[in-house]
C-alpha cells in the first residue's frame, strides 16, 4: 500500500514536471523570431495558405489556448501536432524513429554497465599495478574524449583501415519485416538470423563509440566505490571472521559498491540518447536522436515540443527504475522509516 | 629469559616483536608507534588500556592485518600468532583461521547490504566447508543462542539496520565466535553502546572466553571490567607500552606515573566523588618529546625522562612479569595523586 | 618596517593553509601536469593571434595552391581544403572554446549559486518549494538537448550558444549549492550565529557562501571539460561560432567529408578538445583530492 502511494505520488509527480517542461519549451518557441510556417514553406506559397495551415496548427491563437489544444490532442488521440519539416504527424515520426534508437541505446546501455563493472573490479582488486594503471589511463582518455572523436578514430580504424565494419549506414530492411521499427529486432522477429547478424555488424561501431565515454566514467566510479568500501569496517570485520578472498570481493564489497555505481549509472543511460545524436549523423543511423536534431535545427515548433516530451519521459522512466534498483540493493532506504 | 624459552615452544598465542607504525603527512612524519612488543599467552586474558588516541587500535589492527598500508607504514621484527607469522599471503591465511577480532562500532562492523544469515552463511562456508545447509542453519542458531540473542530466527532475516546496537554486536561476538580461533581481539567491543548494555556484552565475552578457553586480548575504557576480566594488563601512551603486569597487582599498586594518573581518573562510585585528571594532552605524534613521551605531563618528571626514553625495566622479583617504564617508578612517590 | 611585514607574511595563517593546500596538490604530479596545460592552453588562447603562424587563415581565405598539405614544419597540423594552416585555425577555435566555457560558467555560476543558497537557507518553505521545482524542469532533459533547443530558438553564434549551454548548466549548480546549504543549517556553528541574531543575508553570504565556494570551484573546473565537449558537439552540428570563423567542432565535422585520406583536418582539432578537457579534469581531480583530505 505504502509503495503503491509512493509511486503513485512519483507519477503524478513527475507528469508535472514534464507538463511545465513542454509548457515552457511552447512558451519559448512561440518568441522565435519569424514565421515558423513560412520559413517552413517558402516564399513562394500564397498568404492564404499559410494563414490556413497556420490555423490549422494552432498558431494563430494564445499561447495557452494553442497549448490547451496540444495537450488534448496528445490525451484524447495520441497526436502531437504536425511537423513542418516532415509534414508527417511527430507522433508518427517519433514511433518510426525511437525504436530504432533505442535499440541502440540499449546495447550501449549493457555494454557500459557490463564493462564499467568488469573493468572497475579489476581495477580496484589490482590497485596500483600494471593493470589498474593500465585502465585508469584508459578511463582518463575516455572521459575526456568527446563521442564523435572516437567514432571518428574508430571509423579510420577498423572501416578505412581494417576493413571490418561499415563506414556507416544499416541493412536495408525488407518492408514486411517492419514491425517495431527497432532494426535488430525487427530482423529476429521475422527469424532472419542473417539480417539481424548483419545488423549487429553495422551497428558495432556506432554502440562502441557511443559507449566508450560511458564505459570509462563507469569504470571510475565503480573502482573508487570498491576502493572506498575495502576500507570499510565491516570488510576488515567480514575478512578477519574468515570469509573467503573470492567472495569478499564479488559480493560482500561488490554488493554496497554498486549503490554509486548504479546510481551514476542512471544518469549516464539516461543522457544516451541526447549523446547519440553526432554517433547517428556519422554513422548515417537514422534514428530518433538524428530526427530530433533536424527538428531543432529546422526550428519545426511541434516537433522540438514532441522531442523534448519524449527526452522528458525516457528520462523520468530511466530515473524511476534506477530508484527501485538502487533501493532493492541498499535495504536501508527501503527499511528507514520501520526500523 | 624465560620469555625467550616460551617463544621457543610457541606458547604464546600472540607475539608481537618490536612493531612500529607511522605516517607521513605534509608536516612530517607521524610516529604513531616507535617499537612496541607485546605479548599474550594460551588461554591468557590480556587487557590493553590508555586514553583515546595511544595507538591501541592501532596495533590490534596490525595484528590481524587490516591497518591499511599504505598510508601506515609499518614495520616489525615479526608478529606471531601460535607461533606462526603473519607475514605475507600464509600469513594471510593463519589470521583468517587464528584470529578473531571484535571492533569498535558494531554499526558499521556489518555489512549494510547483506542479511545477517548471509553474512554468517559466507564465513561458515569457508570456515567448515562441505556441511549441509540446514547444518549451517543450525550452527548460526547455536553461535547467536551463545550470545543469548533474543528471536535469532528473526535476527538471521534481518539487515544490521533492523537491529539495534546491543544486538548487532552479539552478532558480532557470535560471529566472532563461529569459528574456532585461539586468538579473540576485542577492540573497545562496548565503546558504542549503552552503559546498560555494555556490562551485560562484556560479562558476556568474559563468559563465553573463559568457557573456550582463549586467548583475549581486550582494549576498553571501561576500566572496572578490565580489571574484572583480565589476568595481565598493559598500559600503552603515546605509542608506547609504559606498564605491564599482572591486573591485580598493577591496579591495587600502579608505579608509572601514567598508570597511577589513569586509574586515578576513572570515577568510583564507590569513591570519594569525582576523581583527578591528568592535566595536559597526548604529545603530538608529529614531534614527540625526546625522552619520555609522558614526561611534560608527569608529575614526578626528571632532567633524565627529557633526554632519554626510559627502557621497560622489571620491577617484580619473579623476573620480567612486572615492567615498567619509568626512571622514578616506585619511588614513593605513588601519593603524588593524593 | 619592511622586514616586519615579509615576516608576518610567512606566519599569516591564509599563507599557512595555501601552502598546505598547495603541498597536497603538488603531490600528485598528474595535478600539476594538469594545471601546467590549463595554464599553457589559457595563455595559448590569449595570445592566438600572436602565436598562429597564419593568422589571417582563421577567416575566409583560399590558397588553393597549398590546399591538403598534410601536417610538416611550416604547417604543424596541415592545411585543409581552401589551403588555410589547421594549426592556426585550432588557435583561434581553441580561444572560442574556452571562450564560451568562461561565459557558461560566468553565467551559470552565480545563478545557480544563488538559488541555492536561498532555497537551501529557507529550506520548507515556498521559496524552497518554487526554486527546487523551477530547478528540476530544467533538469528533466539532457542538457546537451536542452542546450540546443534554446540555442537554435533564440538565434544562432557564439553568445546564443553560450546562453543555451547556461540555461542547461545552472540547475546542477543549484542543487549542488542546496545539499551544502541544508546540510550545513544543521551545523552548530550556523545555528549559534542564527541564535545571536545576525541577519539573514549576513549569515548565507558570510558563513555559508565561503563553505562551499571550495565545492563550487572544483565543479567548476570539471565542468569546463564537460562544457567545452557540449560546445564542440554543439558547433560539430553548426551551432555556435558560425563559418568561417574556426571552432573546434566545426573543424571537426567539416573534415568529416575528407576522411580518410586527410585525416588531419579532423584528428588534429579533435585532439585539441581532448588536450583541453584533459586538462581541467586533472585540475579538477587534484582539486578534489585536497578537499577530500581536508575533511579528513
Amino acid at each position: 500500500m505504502k509503495i503503491l502511494k509512493k509511486t503513485l505520488r512519483r507519477v503524478l509527480h513527475t507528469l508535472l514536471v514534464l507538463l511545465a517542461l513542454s509548457f515552457l519549451i511552447f512558451s519559448f518557441i512561440r518568441i522565435i523570431p519569424g514565421d515558423p510556417v513560412r520559413s517552413s514553406m517558402g516564399p513562394m506559397v500564397p498568404e492564404e495558405t499559410i494563414q490556413k495551415i497556420r490555423s490549422e496548427l494552432n498558431f494563430d491563437k494564445p499561447l495557452p489556448v494553442q497549448y490547451f489544444y496540444w495537450i488534448k490532442g496528445i490525451v484524447t488521440a495520441g497526436d502531437f501536432g504536425m511537423s513542418l519539416f516532415t509534414h508527417r504527424s511527430v507522433g508518427e515520426d517519433i514511433a518510426r524513429y525511437l525504436p530504432r534508437s533505442l535499440e541502440l541505446c540499449l546495447y550501449s546501455a549493457l555494454l557500459i554497465l557490463m564493462m564499467g563493472v568488469l573493468l572497475g573490479t579489476i581495477s580496484a582488486v589490482f590497485k596500483n599495478s600494471w593493470i589498474d594503471n593500465v585502465i585508469r589511463v584508459f578511463t582518463y582518455f575516455g572521459v575526456v574524449t568527446p563521442p564523435y572523436a572516437f567514432a571518428i578514430f574508430f571509423m579510420l580504424l577498423f572501416s578505412y583501415s581494417l576493413r571490418l565494419f561499415p563506414i556507416g549506414g544499416v541493412p536495408v530492411m525488407p518492408a514486411e519485416y517492419v514491425r517495431t521499427g527497432a532494426l535488430g529486432l525487427d530482423a529476429l522477429l521475422a527469424g532472419d538470423f542473417a539480417l539481424y547478424g548483419k545488423v549487429m555488424h553495422s551497428m558495432f561501431l556506432p554502440v562502441l563509440s557511443l559507449s566508450i565515454g560511458g564505459i570509462a566514467y563507469q569504470t571510475r566510479i565503480h573502482r573508487s566505490a570498491m576502493v572506498e568500501n575495502i576500507n570499510a569496517d565491516y570488510i576488515a570485520f567480514a575478512r578477519v571472521a574468515g570469509v573467503g578472498n573470492g567472495k569478499l570481493i564479488f559480493k560482500h564489497l561488490m554488493k554496497p559498491s554498486f549503490i554509486p555505481t548504479f546510481t551514476v549509472y542512471g544518469l549516464q543511460v539516461a543522457s544516451l540518447l541526447g549523446n547519440a545524436f553526432i554517433i547517428e549523423v556519422l554513422f548515417r543511423y537514422q534514428g530518433f536522436s538524428q530526427y530530433s536534431l533536424s527538428v531543432i535545427m529546422n526550428k519545426d515548433p511541434y516537433g522540438i515540443v514532441g522531442v523534448t516530451l519524449i527526452f522528458g519521459i525516457i528520462f523520468a522512466v530511466v530515473n524511476v527504475l534506477i530508484d527501485m534498483g538502487v533501493s532493492v540493493l541498499d535495504p536501508r532506504i527501503g527499511l528507514r522509516g520501520e526500523a | 629469559m624465560e620469555m625467550e624459552e616460551k617463544r621457543m615452544q610457541n606458547e604464546f598465542a600472540l607475539d608481537v616483536r618490536n612493531l612500529s607504525v607511522n605516517y607521513k603527512i605534509y608536516e612530517g612524519i607521524l610516529d604513531v608507534i616507535p617499537g612496541l612488543s607485546l605479548h599474550v599467552g594460551k588461554a591468557e586474558r590480556v587487557g590493553l588500556i590508555g586514553e583515546t588516541g595511544c595507538g591501541k587500535t592501532t596495533v590490534l589492527k596490525a595484528v590481524a592485518r587490516v591497518l591499511q598500508s599504505p598510508p601506515a607504514r609499518i614495520k616489525t621484527d615479526g608478529i606471531y600468532v601460535t607461533g606462526t607469522s603473519i607475514d605475507g599471503r600464509a600469513g594471510m591465511k593463519q589470521v583468517r583461521k587464528n584470529v578473531s577480532m571484535i571492533f569498535q562500532d558494531p554499526s558499521t562492523s556489518l555489512n549494510p547490504t547483506l542479511k545477517i544469515d548471509t553474512q554468517m552463511m559466507d564465513i561458515l562456508k569457508s570456515q567448515f566447508p562441505k556441511h549441509s545447509k540446514s547444518e549451517y542453519r543450525q550452527m548460526m542458531l547455536d553461535s547467536l543462542a551463545a550470545v543469548s540473542m533474543p528471536a535469532p530466527e528473526r535476527v538471521l532475516g534481518s539487515y544490521p539496520i533492523q537491529l539495534s546496537g546491543g544486538m548487532r554486536q552479539r552478532v558480532c561476538i557470535a560471529i566472532s565466535l563461529m569459528k574456532d580461533t585461539e586468538l579473540m581481539i576485542a577492540d573497545e567491543p562496548t565503546t558504542a553502546l549503552d552503559v546498560t548494555i555494555e556490562e551485560q556484552i562484556l560479562e558476556l565475552l568474559d563468559k563465553l572466553v573463559r568457557e573456550k578457553k582463549k586467548s583475549l586480548i581486550l582494549v576498553s575504557h571501561a576500566l572496572g571490567a578490565v580489571r574484572k576480566i583480565t589476568d595481565r594488563v598493559y598500559v600503552m601512551y603515546a605509542g608506547n607500552i609504559v606498564e605491564a603486569g599482572p591486573t591485580r597487582e598493577v591496579f591495587q599498586n600502579p608505579k608509572h606515573p601514567y598508570t597511577i594518573g589513569l586509574l586515578a581518573a576513572t570515577p568510583r562510585l564507590t569513591g570519594e566523588g569525582i576523581a583527578d585528571g591528568i592535566a595536559g594532552d597526548l604529545p603530538s605524534y608529529l614531534d614527540p618529546p625526546e625522552g619520555c613521551r609522558f614526561a611534560l605531563r608527569c608529575p614526578q618528571c626528571s632532567d633524565q625522562c627529557l633526554q632519554t626514553p626510559p627502557k621497560l625495566e622489571s620491577v617484580s622479583a619473579d623476573e620480567g612479569s612486572w615492567q615498567v617504564a619509568c626512571y622514578n617508578a616506585g619511588k614513593g612517590v605513588t601519593t603524588c595523586q593524593a | 618596517m619592511e622586514m616586519q611585514q615579509t615576516l608576518s607574511a610567512t606566519t599569516n595563517p591564509r599563507v599557512e593553509a595555501f601552502k598546505k593546500d598547495w603541498y597536497k596538490f603538488s603531490r600528485n604530479p598528474m595535478s600539476l601536469l594538469g594545471l601546467a596545460v590549463v595554464i599553457l592552453v589559457i595563455f595559448c588562447a590569449i595570445f592566438a593571434d600572436v602565436i598562429a603562424p597564419f593568422p589571417e587563415d582563421a577567416g575566409l581565405a583560399v590558397y588553393m595552391e597549398r590546399a591538403f598539405e598534410g601536417p610538416s614544419g611550416q604547417h604543424l597540423a596541415g592545411t585543409d581544403q581552401f589551403g588555410r594552416d589547421v594549426f592556426s585555425r585550432m588557435l583561434i577555435g581553441l580561444r572560442y572554446s574556452l571562450g564560451i566555457g568562461l561565459l557558461v560558467l560566468a553565467l551559470s555560476v552565480p545563478f545557480g549559486v544563488i538559488l541555492g543558497l536561498l532555497a537551501g537557507y529557507f529550506k520548507g518553505t515556498w521559496l524552497d518549494i518554487l526554486i527546487m521545482r523551477f530547478t528540476e524542469i530544467f533538469m528533466s532533459i539532457p542538457p546537451l538537448i536542452l542546450a540546443m533547443v534554446v540555442c537554435t530558438i533564440f538565434g544562432n553564434g557564439y553568445l546564443f550558444a553560450s546562453i543555451g549551454i547556461a540555461v542547461a548548466w545552472w540547475p546542477w549548480y543549484t542543487r549542488l549549492t542546496y545539499n551544502m546549504v541544508t546540510s550545513l543549517s544543521n551545523e552548530l556553528f550556523i545555528v549559534y550565529t542564527e541564535l545571536s541574531g545576525v541577519k539573514v543575508m549576513r549569515i548565507i553570504l558570510r558563513e555559508m557562501l565561503p563553505n562551499i565556494t571550495s565545492s563550487v570551484i572544483t565543479k567548476m573546473s570539471l565542468d569546463m571539460g564537460s562544457i567545452i565537449i557540449t560546445a564542440s558537439s554543439m558547433s560539430f552540428v553548426g551551432l555556435g561560432v558560425q563559418p568561417p570563423t574556426p571552432s573546434l567542432g566545426s573543424m571537426v565535422s567539416e573534415g568529416v567529408a575528407y576522411l580518410p585520406e586527410f585525416w588531419w583536418l579532423t584528428i588534429m582539432p579533435a585532439l585539441m578538445v581532448v588536450l583541453i578537457v584533459m586538462s581541467f579534469n586533472l585540475l579538477g581531480d587534484g582539486l578534489t583530492d585536497v578537499l577530500a583530505m581536508e575533511e579528513k
